[in-house]
């Protein structure tokens, strides 16, 4: 039997082995502190704790609210209760106001924090990626720009890009991602491009795949910030994999019927082939392929982990033609209804429009969008083109 | 070390003014750490930043070892940071800050766990691979499996005193214990560590 000293050390090395450096956990941390201090969204200690500040999303309220920091008498705590119920009936005013809809039913598994709407264009599905500092951008590819908003409360922050050929352009804006540094990358299917911009939206370079034809589809970036792109070109469907600055330094995947393979099709050549993508921090890749409705779980190596879908070994009778991430290295797979899968491709059941209180429309799925914190949920419905944000519980 | 603080600068230095000793350091910290926390309840984020800025490698560090997840580690320690800062006021007089921050990021990876939360409808499940991918790390693979196997309090209590280094009485504090339940505990830990390693029987 090993020493307890002997188990010790195994124990230490064990985990070292696994757990990976994250040199800017502490900026991020600081960071985020120094945001909730700017936007006077923290409950703030000491003389200041009982003063949620004026103008700060109801979330911050409910839950300042439920805090047990707050140990105020009860004809306190019924002022405050009043004071939060006239702040939320003015929001649900101003809100009004705004021709925010505010509609959404209650549902006993989440609850509904804000509702907002953007001059967005609907009838496809939407790309998207957080960043580290708290925004979410979403792709219009209607006029081919990204659209930067608030994740906590909706506002616009900015938006750039256009239609176009020139650099920084888009024909047809597809995929979205984020590296660490927040510079983002957006792929343009019939531009045959990549094209990264710095957080602020400042251009910063592009690059072709492989073959500068069409073809560069969803993208992603692991933690290493390494670019996954889907390439989808009839007979040419792959995965490219990039450094920062565009230099390739792999690929894998092909056309074909097989396992792992990318469905051709013809005629029909960008109706087919590799969709959106997932990219895990390790570079593992989920990615659906919409010429056999399959969906593919990669290894950062090209190694075919799992495969799910028509007539796989975990057929569930389903055609899946897109993939987008979720909590707790879940996915979801889109076929008729949106199904969501554990990391191991164990098919955990179907999100349902109503299982988030939104309106149900048939023929369409609700896109739901995973907050990198594991706080909140987004959920995309592409017939009203509304964005509701729920807090996860 | 330096610390800026709201405008104001805390300085804690070493009895050598250089190069000083991890004990030395420490032991200066904790002087300067009442005041901290003082200014911390005051609402003074850039004191809370100090106090906290020493403890997010650990916490990162503490929430992996839950987790088994770096990513969702991350978020949980910046969530953490978020609620020690809301709840600073509740740091009560003549404790430390790293029990206390530690008890609410073990707390965070209880909840990052139990998050499944909407209804979904269940389908039968599928044919599927008995097994998961094989890890690629295969050095001590065998005993992060057994550490899986722990139950989360166990499991908390081995990474704290093993990973962490904290002693008992800290991790009595954070897991709001005695000493001697704590050491009960991480026996128990152990033997059903070595148990799952096949080592001996488990009590």
């Amino acid at each position: 039997m090993t020493s307890d000293n002997e188990l010790r050390r195994r124990f230490v090395n064990a985990l070292d082995e696994v757990i990976p450096p994250a040199p800017a956990l502490e900026a991020r941390v600081l960071e985020s502190l120094r945001r909730e201090e700017r936007q006077g969204r923290a409950l703030r200690p000491g003389p200041r704790s009982n003063s949620a500040t004026p103008g700060a999303g109801m979330h911050r309220h409910l839950r300042a609210l439920d805090s047990d920091s707050i140990r105020a008498p009860r004809f306190m705590a019924l002022v405050a209760a009043l004071l939060a119920f006239a702040i939320v009936v003015s929001m649900a005013f101003a809100a009004r106001a705004l021709h925010l809809r505010s509609s959404v039913p209650a549902h006993s598994g989440h609850q509904f924090v804000r509702l907002w709407s953007r001059s967005i264009d609907n009838g496809l599905d939407k790309s998207t990626a957080f960043t580290s500092d708290g925004f979410v951008l979403i792709v219009d590819q209607e006029s081919g720009r990204i659209i930067k908003l608030n994740a906590s409360d909706g506002r616009e922050r900015m938006r750039w890009g256009s239609l176009g050929d020139g650099p920084g352009q888009f024909n047809l804006l597809i995929g979205i991602a984020v590296d660490a540094e927040n510079n983002v990358y957006a792929t343009d299917y019939y531009g045959g491009k990549v094209v990264k911009f710095d957080e602020n939206g400042k251009f910063l370079r592009q690059w072709s795949t492989e073959l500068p034809t069409i073809g560069p589809f969803g993208i992603g970036v692991d933690a290493a910030d390494r670019i996954y792109v889907a390439v989808r070109r009839d007979h040419d469907h792959h995965m490219e994999v990039f450094t920062p600055d565009g230099v390739l330094l792999a690929e894998y995947g092909r056309t074909g019927t097989g396992d792992g393979e990318f469905a051709p099709n013809g005629a029909n050549y960008d109706q087919t082939g590799p969709n959106q993508i997932v990219v895990e921090p390790d570079g593992k890749v989920w990615v659906s392929d919409d010429g056999s409705g399959r969906l593919y779980h990669f290894a950062s190596d090209g190694r075919l982990l799992l495969q799910a879908g028509a007539g796989t070994q975990l057929s569930t009778g389903h055609r899946f033609g897109n993939v987008l991430p979720g909590f707790d290295g879940h996915v979801y797979a889109a076929a008729a209804e949106l199904h969501e899968f554990d990391a191991s491709g164990h098919d955990l059941g179907i999100f349902d429009a109503k299982d988030v209180g939104l309106p149900d429309h048939p023929g369409y799925y609700p896109q739901p969008i995973a907050d990198p914190s594991g706080k909140y949920l987004y959920v995309w419905d592409r017939v009203d083109s509304t964005l509701t944000k729920f807090l996860r519980q | 070390l330096t610390w800026g603080i709201g405008g104001k600068k805390i300085l804690a230095t070493g009895p050598s003014g250089g190069r000083v000793s991890r004990m030395t350091v420490a032991s200066t910290v904790s002087i300067g750490q009442t005041d901290l926390v003082a200014l911390a309840k005051a609402g003074d984020e850039g004191a809370f930043s100090a106090l906290l800025q020493p403890l997010i490698a650990s916490a990162y560090r503490l929430a992996s070892s839950m987790l088994h997840d770096p990513h969702a580690a991350q978020d949980v320690v910046q969530e953490s940071s978020l609620k020690a800062w809301r709840k600073i006021a509740q740091l009560k007089d003549g404790w430390e800050m790293r029990p206390w921050f530690f008890g609410i990021v073990a707390n965070e990876c209880r909840s990052a766990r139990r998050s499944r939360w909407w209804s979904v409808l269940k389908v039968e499940d599928p044919e599927r691979n008995a097994e998961p991918p094989a890890d690629s790390v295969a050095a001590y693979s065998d005993l992060r499996r057994a550490v899986r196997r722990l139950k989360h309090r166990r499991r908390l209590l081995l990474v704290l005193h093993w990973y962490l280094d904290l002693p008992v009485a800290e991790i009595a504090s954070l897991t709001r214990s005695s000493e001697d339940a704590v050491k009960s505990e991480l026996s128990r830990a152990i033997r059903q560590l070595r148990s799952v390693l096949g080592e001996v029987e488990a009590r």
